[in-house]
């Protein structure tokens, strides 16, 4: 007969549960308290969010303030403020088709399927064009609507997108750049990286909205919006490009070698060898910048336009629903973190992906 | 352009003549001279330090000489981009490291070059590639990442990578150095398999049984000259050299 040893059996649920919580009178004491607090805490919350709160616009702001709960009747209100900014009423639907449309973009550049060379371009170029074409119109029967009264998550995504769409290949030519055998070309590069990195955001965004048009010839100065974009992807390319480098110097020189004894080309070891690795390496901080950029888009108000956190201002901002401005934040809140959450989840899913093969 | 040099025959697959090289104020290589005749299997030995990977990683530019002339298979080797191309696609290296690429499974390390250096289709890129792998007797293995794969089963898919190319002229920079004591004879006996089908080979390796058994001739350097070369049975029996005698009594010793 063969012995077959068994490991020790696990404790059962409440066993644990004892030996994690209750192994002392102290600690057990400690543990019914926490709990108290957050039973109470979580009572309080869902009783202000939901069982209290007001959830239709029948009775008018006035039905909210006699209520202790959550105002949602706002949101109810005052939704399309929020979502489309000044954009004009009647025109609204073409902002919801045009956010649907960047939103469609994002996620099929997101599915592997379409990383070639000739898919990526056109589900970028359909997805900007479309999302410009809605927007502006003044074709196809579509009225028109200049760029100054674009507002709302609309006005959010396209300068994300954007800001990532520009930035992210810049990123990857700074870094090239930055890692020249050719001194003057290096430094350089290394001087432009960490001159922007060394101004705030803010600076950046005025400066090319408010002064570059003093500087440059109008047909160059183009619209407010598209100088912000330019300036921010400036910004985002920057930091990016440092993070694309240290995901280069983790790459082995041998790597490098290895490309070069098969007589691959400079391209060619770029492109196939050098970052794809880099990239996985840059991930994690990758996901981290293009986080911190989507927030950064609601410093665009200061220089005029309504991104979504200004559009939330307006909407209460007016008479009757100005005391229900936490429930409007709340909202605001919670967009973005349905865009951040879904952002690194994504992140997360690259990770494990690539990390196939790895030992 | 070396694509006519398959043609061009005859003349040596190899030849160094006053090789010089610097690494700041240290001289690496001097006065180096050696040729290297096609189908020719040569051992390249020395203590560490004496100039020999050096010596072979200059044959394909991954180091840039300082002096002399390096002529491959008739092309000399200068600062023309096209040159120095056309000597890579034709001379295989394998590194003391593998250098597999870790993001790509063994069929696409060995396909890759193949197919965007040398322009072919991927369904004859991949049929060599498995007529190599078989060949280095890992056939099984094609659909793996290196990661997964033990020293010398990488060390073999580096050779068969470096075959896909169909290469003239093959380097090997210490190919046994970076594997555990056991795994060194699977890659050994791809080797001699290798030069006992009359590929062109220039080993930098210590192990002196596979000179014994594969080598048409073992070089000797040391402080960045040659300082002897000799066929195997002269090279081990007789040397005339106390530098020679001393470094064999040092790897043959025990």
């Amino acid at each position: 007969m063969e012995m077959v040893v068994l490991a020790p059996p696990a404790p059962g649920k409440l066993e644990d549960l004892r030996r994690r919580f209750f192994a002392t009178p102290l600690q057990a004491l400690l543990s019914l308290i926490s709990f108290a607090i957050m039973v109470f805490l979580v009572w309080k919350l869902l009783n202000w969010a939901v069982f209290s709160a007001v959830f239709t616009t029948a009775g008018g702001p006035e039905a909210c303030q006699a209520t202790a709960g959550a105002c949602w009747s706002v949101i109810a209100a005052r939704w399309r403020i929020i979502l489309f900014g000044l954009y004009p009423f009647e025109e609204q639907w073409r902002s919801a088709l045009a956010c649907v449309a960047v939103v469609v973009m994002t996620v099929l550049s997101c599915i592997p399927a379409f990383w070639t060379g000739r898919r990526i371009a056109i589900v970028w170029g359909a997805g900007t064009a479309l999302y410009y074409v809605l927007m502006k119109g003044g074709v196809l029967g579509l009225a028109y609507v200049g760029e100054e009264a674009w507002g709302g998550l609309a006005l959010t995504l396209f300068i994300f997108v954007t800001t990532c769409l520009i930035g992210f290949p810049l990123a990857i030519c700074l870094a090239l750049l930055r890692r020249s055998e050719l001194p003057w070309i290096s430094r350089t590069t290394g001087l432009i990286i960490d001159g922007v990195r060394s101004l705030p955001l803010i600076s950046i965004l005025f400066t090319f909205a408010i002064v570059l048009p003093f500087a440059l010839p109008q047909w160059l100065a183009g619209d407010k919006l598209y100088r912000v974009i330019l300036g921010s992807a400036l910004f985002f390319s920057a930091y990016q490009a440092e993070i694309v480098r240290g995901g280069m110097q983790g790459v082995p020189n041998g790597q490098e070698e290895a490309a070069m004894a098969l007589g691959m080309s400079y391209w060619q070891r770029i492109s196939r060898i050098l970052l794809p690795q880099a990239m996985r390496n840059a991930l994690p901080a990758t996901i981290n910048q293009f986080v911190i950029s989507f927030k950064e888009t609601s410093l665009v108000v200061i220089v005029g336009f309504f991104e979504i956190l200004a559009s939330g201002n307006a909407a209460y901002g007016t008479g009757e629903w100005r005391f229900a401005y936490v429930e409007v934040y709340a909202f605001i809140a919670f967009i973005y973190f349905v865009f951040v959450f879904s952002l690194s989840r994504y992140g997360a899913f690259l990770e494990r992906r690539m990390s196939v093969g790895e030992r | 352009m070396i694509s006519d040099n398959s043609v061009k025959s005859g003349g040596p697959a190899v030849r160094i003549e006053n090789l010089d090289k610097y690494y700041g104020t240290s001289h690496a290589l001097r006065k180096v001279n050696l040729s290297v005749e096609r189908g020719e299997r040569i051992v390249v030995c020395g203590p560490s330090g004496s100039g020999k990977s050096t010596m072979i990683r200059c044959i394909n530019r991954l180091e840039q000489h300082n002096g002399g002339r390096i002529t491959v298979l008739g092309t000399e080797l200068n600062d023309d981009v096209g040159n120095i191309d056309g000597i890579r696609r034709e001379v295989g290296v394998v590194f003391q490291h593998f250098n597999l690429f870790p993001h790509m499974t063994v069929l696409e390390n060995c396909t890759i070059a193949p197919m965007i250096v040398r322009k072919r289709p991927r369904a004859e890129a991949e049929a060599t590639a498995r007529r190599y792998l078989e060949k280095v007797r890992i056939p099984e293995q094609a659909m793996k990442f290196p990661g997964q794969l033990s020293g010398g089963q990488q060390q073999r898919v580096a050779i068969a990578r470096a075959l896909c190319m169909q290469p003239q002229l093959m380097l090997f920079d210490e190919p046994t150095s970076a594997l555990d004591p056991e795994m060194i004879a699977e890659v050994l006996d791809v080797m001699v398999t290798l030069a006992s089908e009359g590929m062109t080979m220039i080993c930098v390796t210590h192990e002196m049984g596979f000179a014994r058994r594969a080598a048409d001739r073992v070089i000797f350097m040391d402080g960045g000259e040659i300082v002897e070369e000799a066929p195997p049975e002269e090279f081990f029996a007789a040397s005339r050299n106390e530098r020679t005698r001393q470094f064999l009594s040092q790897v043959l010793g025990h």
